[in-house]
């Protein structure tokens, strides 16, 4: 069984994505209410750390990694029309992009 | 089974008359609170650019986060969370072969299903 045979590789891609989000929420949630964040300065302050901002950058790519793994499943499943199929998966496949330049355009623009 | 009753068979799956064991139950939910967060992302992003805009954003955000109509979407987000981690991790769990015996696994969903309840009143009280 090869590696790029398709189950395996988003088999991986889904387990991998989802530990890292699950501890990246945990920790993020766990600072955060250890150390409250009440002022715009401290806020652009912590999210220009760059391992906070690294760390979420990779949040947000495990996300999309993830929600398209997940999202292509469930299509897959339900919609029977090869049309109706094909064209949702495009939709999901643009939603990703451009989530993903989103977010990598707020977090980049926080600088100090 | 008897003769009779394979006769009785339905000819289709009606959706309503199937009776989902509790594993089904977590199992269908894990994908309905997939989907809510991923409809969830165009507003967590909405928020988090407003808040690094500038001050007036910064409080923006903040005073949204307190409105009641924005608390019951993020509290639908915040147990649509709580719901795909614990079965995520459920998921993990049959992966390393753990939880994967009838009543293993419906101890398991019943525990998912208690953590959903208590969430739930942790995002009431949020809420009220």
């Amino acid at each position: 069984m090869s590696f790029s045979a398709g189950g395996v590789r988003t088999w991986v891609v889904q387990r991998v994505s989802a530990v890292y989000i699950a501890l990246y929420m945990l920790v993020i949630s766990g600072f955060l209410l250890l150390y409250p964040i009440d002022n715009f300065s401290a806020w652009r302050t912590w999210l220009a750390n760059p391992l906070v901002s690294v760390a979420t950058i990779v949040f947000w790519v495990s996300v999309m990694a993830h929600l398209w793994v997940g999202g292509r499943d469930v299509m897959m499943d339900y919609l029977k029309n090869d049309a109706l199929r094909f064209s949702s998966l495009c939709v999901l496949g643009f939603f990703i992009l451009f989530m993903f330049a989103w977010a990598l355009k707020i977090l980049l623009s926080v600088t100090v | 089974m008897s003769k009779n009753a394979l006769k009785e068979r339905p000819k289709y799956l009606n959706l309503m008359r199937i009776k989902l064991p509790v594993t089904g139950v977590v199992s269908f939910f894990h994908r309905v609170s997939g989907i809510l967060l991923i409809l969830s992302i165009p507003l967590v992003l909405f928020l988090l650019d407003k808040s690094i805009q500038d001050e007036a954003g910064f409080n923006g955000a903040i005073k949204a986060l307190q409105a009641t109509s924005v608390k019951l979407i993020f509290g639908a987000v915040l147990l649509a969370v709580v719901h795909h981690l614990s079965t995520g991790i459920r998921f993990l769990l049959f992966d390393l072969d753990l939880g994967v015996t009838r009543e293993s696994a419906r101890k398991i969903s019943w525990l998912v299903l208690g953590i959903d309840v208590l969430a739930l009143l942790l995002v009431i009280r949020w809420i009220i």
